[in-house]
């Protein structure tokens, strides 16, 4: 049960790290051209 | 110093993949100087056929050198060598041909005319075609492990040799095509020519990825050269170069990234920003050291000719960082957070596959294509999340995929075919002018059902490992 609670945690924080990075880098991104775009 | 060859033979290999590889990307940037017109890009690859011209006599005087020391040993085929020699002989010569009436027409005319750049055009075109003929016969000399016939009980556990055979290939194309890119990309920067960077920038993407199937196969190799074992193949030294390779990939991925990022901003703000030019210029720069280093490693596998006495070859199989990877990864509560993440990554990028390739088609004609090209990044931040699972993933068991799992070579090859074919949605000038209620090109049209069934095919392959 406790494993397959650390397996659980691991998937949440992993995820949101990546995912989170993702979204800022493809948020600032995007603002970077916001200005730009037709 | 592994750049200062100590042998004939070690400057043989350095030397001669210049004049057979480094010729395909000189072509490719002709080819794009003569599409566009660049006078820039047309003169600098004048230029550089005419030094890859004057490496003919490098490669001749090593290979020389190479064949004398060669042919002492019983192991090597003296009708290959002389084969390899004589085919040798005759690209050689024409590449001096093709580089000499380069450097003629460049410093005779000025500018050169349309009929001279055509001759270069075919004297080029049929250099590579021998210059193939001459690598493959190259490869026969010590590469013996190709023509290995297993059999018996081993045949069942053996992986076929066409791994290692293809990662021959490939590999060559990221280190040379580096070196060729960087030399072209730092023309651009001096000159200031944007055609050349734009040109410059797509060759790091495409190099980049190129690097994932080179990595793949590079671990299937592995097995090819260690199960059953070929005397003289030692899994330590295989495990040194892998690891280089892992940093190599990371090294491929930021510049590769970073030249796409630049690409694809460019569209917007309509010039690059010198920052961003000169990030990807050091991203190279670093990459092209570590994968020098990759490539001295991976020679040292299997060319006991160029191994030097003050070599310390690595003895401990189980050391570095590959063999740690894959004991961590092979733990349930590693695999599954990024399997998670390779699966998020998936749908990513079929999403925006499917936006954008719907709107070629033809689907949400209201929408200027350039309001789905907003979305591109989206897809290539889930292929960089996708490729570093991926490597993972693979780690946690190289053998049973690259052995046992028929749909794992057509997944890998789907992989730069869906990624190269987006790159056109990135930097097509006449997709960018679509506007709302305007239909495709046929030919975007026929790149989009190509991009849809690869990316596809990959999640389809990847889906059916475990079962065919």
């Amino acid at each position: 049960m406790s494993n397959s609670i650390n397996i659980l945690l691991m998937v949440l924080a992993v995820n949101a790290c990546v995912l989170g990075i993702g979204f800022i880098a493809l948020y600032r991104l995007n603002k970077g051209v916001d200005q730009f775009d037709r | 110093m592994h750049l200062i060859p100590q042998s004939w033979s070690h400057l043989h290999i350095l030397v001669s993949v210049f004049p057979s590889v480094g010729l395909i990307f000189v072509l490719g940037f002709y080819l794009t100087g003569l599409a566009t017109k660049n006078e820039v890009i047309k003169r600098s690859c004048l230029i550089l056929f005419g030094v890859l011209g004057l490496l003919a006599i490098p490669t001749y005087f090593s290979g020389i050198g190479s064949m004398e020391l060669l042919s002492q040993d019983p192991k090597i085929s003296q009708s290959v060598l002389n084969a390899h020699y004589y085919w040798g002989l005759g690209a050689l010569a024409i590449l001096l041909i093709t580089g000499g009436y380069a450097l003629v027409e460049l410093w005779r005319v000025g500018k050169p005319s349309d009929q001279a750049l055509k001759i270069m055009l075919g004297l080029a075109g049929l250099t590579l075609i021998l210059m193939i003929v001459v690598d493959e016969l190259g490869w026969e000399i010590n590469h013996h492990e190709l023509q290995r016939v297993v059999t018996g009980a081993e045949a069942a556990t053996a992986t076929p040799q066409a791994w290692s055979h293809v990662h021959m290939m490939l590999n060559h194309f990221p280190t040379v095509g580096f070196v060729m890119a960087l030399v072209f990309y730092v023309i651009a920067l001096v000159a200031n020519n944007d055609a050349l960077k734009r040109a410059s920038l797509v060759v790091f993407v495409i190099l980049s990825i190129v690097g994932v199937p080179t990595y793949v196969t590079g671990a299937a190799a592995m097995w090819a050269l260690t199960v059953p074992p070929i005397p003289g193949i030692s899994k330590a030294v295989i495990n040194a170069h892998r690891d280089m390779a892992l940093w190599t990939l990371f090294g491929m991925g930021f510049t590769g990234v970073a030249a796409w990022i630049e690409l694809w901003r460019y569209r917007y703000i309509g010039r690059f920003s010198s920052a961003s030019l000169y990030l990807v210029l050091a991203f190279a720069i670093v990459t092209l050291g570590i994968m020098a280093e990759t490539g001295h490693r991976g020679g040292q596998i299997n060319h006991p000719e160029i191994r030097v006495p003050t070599d310390v070859l690595p003895t401990d199989p189980t050391a570095g960082i590959s063999p740690a990877l894959e004991l961590l990864i092979n733990n349930v509560i590693w695999f599954v957070p990024w399997q998670t993440v390779h699966f998020f990554g998936f749908t990513l990028i079929f999403a925006t596959v499917l936006i954008v390739v719907l709107r070629v088609l033809g689907f949400w004609k209201s929408v200027p294509f350039s309001a789905v090209h907003r979305l591109l990044p989206i897809g290539v931040v889930a292929v960089v999340m996708n490729v570093f699972t991926g490597m993972l993933m693979l780690l946690a068991d190289t053998y049973r995929y690259v052995v046992n799992d028929y749909t794992f070579a057509p997944k890998i090859a789907f992989i730069p075919i869906g990624a190269t074919a987006i790159l056109y949605f990135s930097l097509s000038d006449r997709l960018w002018r679509l506007k709302a209620g305007e239909d495709a090109p046929a030919f975007a049209k026929a790149v989009a059902i190509l991009v849809l069934v690869s990316w596809a095919g990959v999640i389809a392959c990847g889906r059916l490992l475990p079962y065919l």
